[in-house]
């Protein structure tokens, strides 16, 4: 996306966020289309359980809604706080299940633990894990921002509170932690699940 | 995601990285090609939507308008309701902080040192503790706390209970569908829609002194509350198709077409065997005088009809579910009055697992080639969340493929549900009807027994090409939520709408005649002149797709439409036009800013026809009221 572009995406956001503060139903719909799919995938890829994602998914947007006046265009990016309310359902609704230990997220939950994982992305999850598991919540959060969320980092600085360079110092030194520590299990994750659906492919078509 | 960018960004701020640029790109293009798969449902999304839109609109109408227009009701209870408005504000007031505080994202300026992966750095941790301390007020926003906040007033108020602004009803928003150009969109797709629930709901909100809200007016429901002189189908299809097209009343340079469905009537001695579940909502909120005395006698009505070969449960809810009744024939209508007596009003609901038992019990006693059906009577106030109301659906959706069908009965007022049970009855091959009198519960129960029992066609859709040559415009009046993709239409998958033995459907468009066409005036003829010329003085082509019940395959059946108009318009579209007028005025409509309630009044008086249950006549009270409700509003 070129500079200009963005910048006129922007300005339109902040209006669309100015009408909504005014009550526009349209506004917030226009809103809600523009933000929707990326919270959603924001919070499936924290909790891996399809009903979870759309019940905190609600929870978010009602959220918005409800505080939508406290939000002050001059102080911040509407992406960022939106990104901010979902990380907190995320949370909250992690912390609401009765554990010993908080997870922060779905990848913090040991395999043994009674939590369900939508089939579809059980192997995803069971592989990821050991990878993921390891690293403290907030390295991991930039990790999956970054990668999963396709998110700059400027954006990941608004929403995780900290600064630009802090984040891709994060970033880089949690890529280079991970390459020493796991980068075999993920890579052969990768090519042995690619082999199972191209065998699944071959299968098919035979 | 463009790997090389993040690369780059790595050197950046580290160049020695770039040493380890081919493992540091299987690393990560490992993470990208197993990033699990998050495609959103398109349904949810909807769903959430209108809901969000609906809690603006609610807001809207709660501001200002809150006292103005229902000053008069509200003289009395004037005091009692300010205070709660203030209540309400404070009550949400203090939780607002939270992420008013946390939207400030000041740009922290200290470097974040992270020297150790391992480390657990002190200030999220500070962070986390501050948050759980703020907890209770994450509570408070959950959608579910907002109903129960809604709830406090209602409560805080009973004395004005039946007031509609003291309650919290829900209704879906509405968009009205446009007007279309054949050029740009020549397909108008949609599912037929048999409930009336809207219609009935609409008179108790007259005949308790207000205007209905907007949103509650779901015009398709009205047109087709009442019954229509369609002749009964011939040949194997199980309903008869009728169109027809006339002057539009409220405005004269357009057309009016209807397209009516008029499906077979059966008399119910003659329909399968029938395996009934009664799902009742014995829930603390069907405590009100009117519910569940009400439900019950609606309840005993259908018993009394059942045939020996029937089999009735009855499955209550309240609290946790319980099979209160397991299966009976149809003889023992005295077992189904005792344990109807028997129900008590208490409890929270657990609407899911009352709803999961009653498909348990309606698959075990499953009637293979008989008609199985569950009857939910409720307010609709279930309490579940937006995660397991999700769930619910789903589960409803499957149900259905097992062949059972879903009857929503909804009962009361006040914290009455009116979107959610409509999408309940929608997604489960039922039907939906709202009981505010034991004559209407009669006229569902008794008289359109077999309708409301019965489904001779599933999954029912029209679809209506518009030829440009004579067609500027069109319009479809109502049915906004059962609008469909024009490719939908073909695809057997698509769930659409079911219709009853005897049902009839109808729908209009108004029509904005193409540029410089005089549509040719019919006079005293049949209308089957028009085709010996074949492609011209057509207006249309209609084609409908419908489903035998219990099959998987559709049917299709098509027609030419022709662009006769006449001048001596049927009593059915006169009627049906009325209906819709009045509905229009009841929305509010911007498409019929000329539409007169005078207008409406006149008509009706002139074709209340037979009438034998003097359903059109209640109808013209209803329309007196609005004209009067209307005059004071203004």
């Amino acid at each position: 996306m070129n500079n200009k572009r963005k910048d006129s995406m922007l300005a339109k956001t902040e209006d669309l966020v100015k009408e909504a503060q005014k009550n526009s139903s349209e506004a917030f719909g226009r809103l809600y289309e523009l933000y929707f799919d990326r919270i959603y995938r924001y919070i499936y890829y924290r909790t891996m359980h399809r009903e979870t994602a759309e019940d905190l998914c609600s929870k978010t947007f009602l959220k918005a809604l409800e505080r939508l006046n406290n939000f002050n265009t001059k102080k911040g990016s509407f992406s960022a706080w939106l990104y901010k309310i979902a990380s907190n359902s995320v949370t909250d609704y992690f912390r609401s299940a009765v554990r010993k230990e908080h997870p922060s997220d779905v990848w913090e939950i040991p395999s043994e633990e009674d939590y369900v994982v939508d089939v579809h992305n059980r192997i995803y999850w069971e592989k990821l894990k050991p990878a993921l598991m390891g690293l403290p919540a907030d390295k991991r959060e930039i990790i999956m921002l970054r990668i999963w969320d396709e998110l700059s980092f400027a954006e990941i600085a608004r929403i995780t509170g900290k600064s630009e360079a802090s984040c891709k110092m994060s970033f880089g030194r949690t890529l280079k932690h991970l390459k020493d520590n796991v980068p075999l299990s993920l890579y052969l994750l990768f090519i042995s699940f690619t082999a199972c659906v191209n065998a699944e492919l071959i299968n098919r078509s035979l | 995601m463009n790997i090389k960018e993040i690369l780059e960004d790595l050197y950046k701020i580290d160049p020695s990285l770039r040493n380890e640029e081919a493992e540091l790109k299987k690393l990560i293009d490992g993470l990208v090609k197993n990033k699990p798969e998050a495609e959103p449902d398109a349904d949810f999304k909807e769903r959430l939507k209108s809901e969000l839109l609906e809690q603006i609109e609610k807001k809207n109408n709660k501001t200002i308008p809150f006292f103005i227009k229902h000053r008069k009701a509200i003289v009395g209870a004037a005091g009692i309701a300010a205070a709660l408005v203030i209540v309400l504000t404070f009550a949400i007031g203090p939780g607002l902080d939270r992420f008013g505080g946390s939207a400030e994202y000041a740009e922290s300026d200290e470097y974040y040192e992270v020297s150790e992966l391992e480390d657990s750095p002190a200030a999220p941790t500070e962070r986390k503790r501050a948050e759980k301390m703020e907890a209770p007020a994450i509570q408070a926003a959950a959608p579910e706390s907002v109903m129960a906040m809604d709830k406090e007033i209602s409560s805080g108020a009973p004395a004005r209970r039946d007031e509609p602004d003291f309650n919290t009803e829900e209704y879906s928003r509405i968009y009205e569908n446009a007007f279309y150009k054949p050029v740009d969109q020549p397909l108008s797709t949609f599912s037929i829609d048999v409930d009336t629930a809207s219609y009935s709901n609409v008179r108790r909100f007259l005949n308790n002194g207000s205007l209905p809200y907007p949103d509650a007016v779901r015009i398709e429901e009205l047109i087709n509350y009442f019954d229509y002189d369609y002749p009964q189908p011939e040949g194997s299809r199980p309903f008869s198709l009728n169109t027809e097209l006339s002057a539009c009343p409220w405005n004269d340079e357009n057309m009016l077409l209807l397209v009516g469905l008029q499906g077979k009537s059966i008399e119910f001695e003659q329909i399968p065997e029938s395996n009934i579940v009664f799902l009742i909502d014995s829930s603390g909120s069907m405590q009100d005088e009117g519910k569940l005395p009400l439900l019950k006698q609606a309840m005993a009505m259908l018993t009394e009809q059942l045939r020996p070969e029937d089999r009735i449960s009855i499955v209550a809810y309240a609290g946790s579910a319980g099979l209160v009744l397991p299966p009976v024939s149809g003889n023992d209508k005295e077992a189904v009055f005792r344990a109807l007596d028997n129900l008590e009003a208490g409890g929270s609901t657990a609407g899911g697992e009352g709803i999961e038992l009653a498909y348990k019990i309606a698959s075990d006693n499953l009637f293979k080639n008989g008609n199985n059906r569950i009857i939910l009577a409720t307010d609709g106030d279930f309490n579940v969340g937006a995660s397991s109301e999700g769930e619910l659906t789903r589960m409803i959706e499957e149900k259905r493929e097992q062949g059972i069908f879903l009857t929503v009965l909804g009962f009361g007022m006040g914290n009455y549900k009116d979107s959610r049970m409509e999408s309940l009855a929608d997604k489960g091959n039922g039907n939906y009807a709202y009981i505010d009198t034991i004559n209407e519960a009669r006229k569902v129960l008794v008289e359109g027994l077999s309708g409301t029992m019965f489904t001779i066609a599933s999954d029912v859709k029209i679809q209506i090409e518009f030829n440009p040559a004579y067609v500027g415009e069109y319009r479809l009046i109502g049915y906004e939520n059962r609008v469909m993709d024009a490719q939908d239409f073909d695809d057997d998958k698509k769930d659409a709408g079911e219709i009853g033995a005897g049902h009839s459907v109808t729908a209009l468009y108004e029509i904005v005649p193409a540029n410089g066409v005089e549509p040719s005036v019919l006079r005293y003829q049949e209308r089957s002149t028009t085709e010996s010329s074949a492609g011209s003085g057509e207006l249309g082509y209609l084609k409908l797709r419908y489903k035998n019940p219990g099959e998987d395959q559709s049917i299709l059946s098509e027609e030419p439409v022709s662009s006769m108009i006449t001048d001596k318009p049927s009593e059915n579209l006169r009627f049906a036009s009325a209906v819709a007028e009045w509905g229009m005025i009841l929305r509010k409509s911007e498409h019929a800013p000329e539409a007169s309630i005078e207008r409406v009044i006149k008509t009706v008086q002139k074709s209340l026809g037979e009438d034998p249950y003097g359903y059109r006549a209640e109808f013209l009270t209803l329309l007196y009221k609005t004209r009067n409700l209307s005059a004071a509003s203004e």
